[in-house]
């Protein structure tokens, strides 16, 4: 547990001098996280080559898949943090739990939304009910729901318990949108990666060159590490103060 | 070859849009707290 102590710090050291307080590794991390987003952009932008078919609306792709890819190591935290806070009772984990469902939320919307702008000149529409886009909005509203429930939870244990087991169970929704393209053939979205039982009127595909295949694997690379732990911990941090005023307002009105 | 950059450049906008966000939530909230916690710090003294 020693290394989730270090992800949180004294958070008095955050009234005396934000990022100067930051941990260094954080800083490092942080920094580290601008530059390798900034790397892979440039990659998609200028360097993967456009697509044929679909032209310059193909390079969304690149952040379309590795928002995704991020979603589910932050939702995997979520995962995580629930079993370990229900095994030990430890809040860091339940705060590592929260960050997880926060920060894959907002990278499963950026899935979502530039899927959606892909969408329109390729299908042709903003939005289908197709087996894979259904699945993905029922993961988005599944842990936006997280985040609402917990915070009506007024008993803080209760809430950290029922906040354990939602997000455990939550997971289902992430692997049945991994899944659904390989499970259901009647799914217009493509199976870009692996084998598939792929629809014959799918649409959008498009064949990968060295390139396009290199961008997507360091981008999916940076988006699945670097961007969901540093958000996260920063999250955590902020779980941390949450705690602290939490305790200091209940010290108050006690006396 | 379609034309399809306005779609990129309104994709690429809507990420940026979304990352912000969430970071701008996080400062916020983050300062907002810094208040607070200096607010019953004080509270905290002077009922001592």
């Amino acid at each position: 547990m020693s290394a989730i102590g270090n992800l949180s710090s004294n958070p008095n050291q955050h009234a005396r001098s934000g990022i100067a307080a930051w941990p260094p590794l954080l800083r490092i991390l942080t920094l580290a996280t601008i530059i390798a987003v900034a790397i892979g952009l440039y990659l998609g932008l200028f360097y993967s080559g456009t697509d044929i078919d679909q032209g310059q609306v193909q390079r969304l792709f690149y952040i379309h898949l590795s928002a995704f890819t991020g979603a589910f190591i932050a939702f995997c935290g979520t995962v995580l943090g629930g079993v370990q806070y229900l095994r030990t009772r430890n809040v860091q984990w339940d705060s590592i739990a929260l960050a997880g469902a926060e920060v894959g939320l907002a990278l499963s919307i950026l899935n979502l939304v530039t899927g959606m702008i892909w969408a329109r000149p390729i299908w042709n529409t903003w939005w289908t009910w197709d087996p894979r886009l259904t699945s993905a909005a029922i993961m988005c509203l599944t842990y936006a729901a997280y985040l609402m429930l917990r915070s009506g939870i007024e008993n803080a244990e209760q809430r950290r318990r029922f906040a354990s087991i939602y997000g455990i169970l939550a997971i289902t929704t992430v692997i049945l949108t991994l899944m659904i393209t390989r499970i259901r053939p009647d799914t217009i979205h493509p199976v870009v990666i692996g084998p598939s039982v792929q629809n014959p009127n799918a649409e959008g595909a498009f064949e990968f060159s060295e390139r396009m295949s290199m961008t997507i694997g360091i981008n999916s690379a940076i988006w699945s590490t670097l961007v969901p732990v540093t958000l996260m911990w920063h999250r955590v941090r902020l779980q941390n103060l949450i705690e602290r005023v939490n305790a200091l307002k209940a010290e108050v009105l006690n006396k | 070859m379609p034309d399809t950059q306005a779609y990129l450049i309104l994709g690429l906008a809507v990420t940026f849009a979304i990352m912000a966000l969430l970071i701008a939530s996080m400062i916020i909230r983050h300062r907002n707290l810094l208040k607070d916690i200096e607010l019953l710090e004080q509270l905290k003294d002077e009922n001592n």
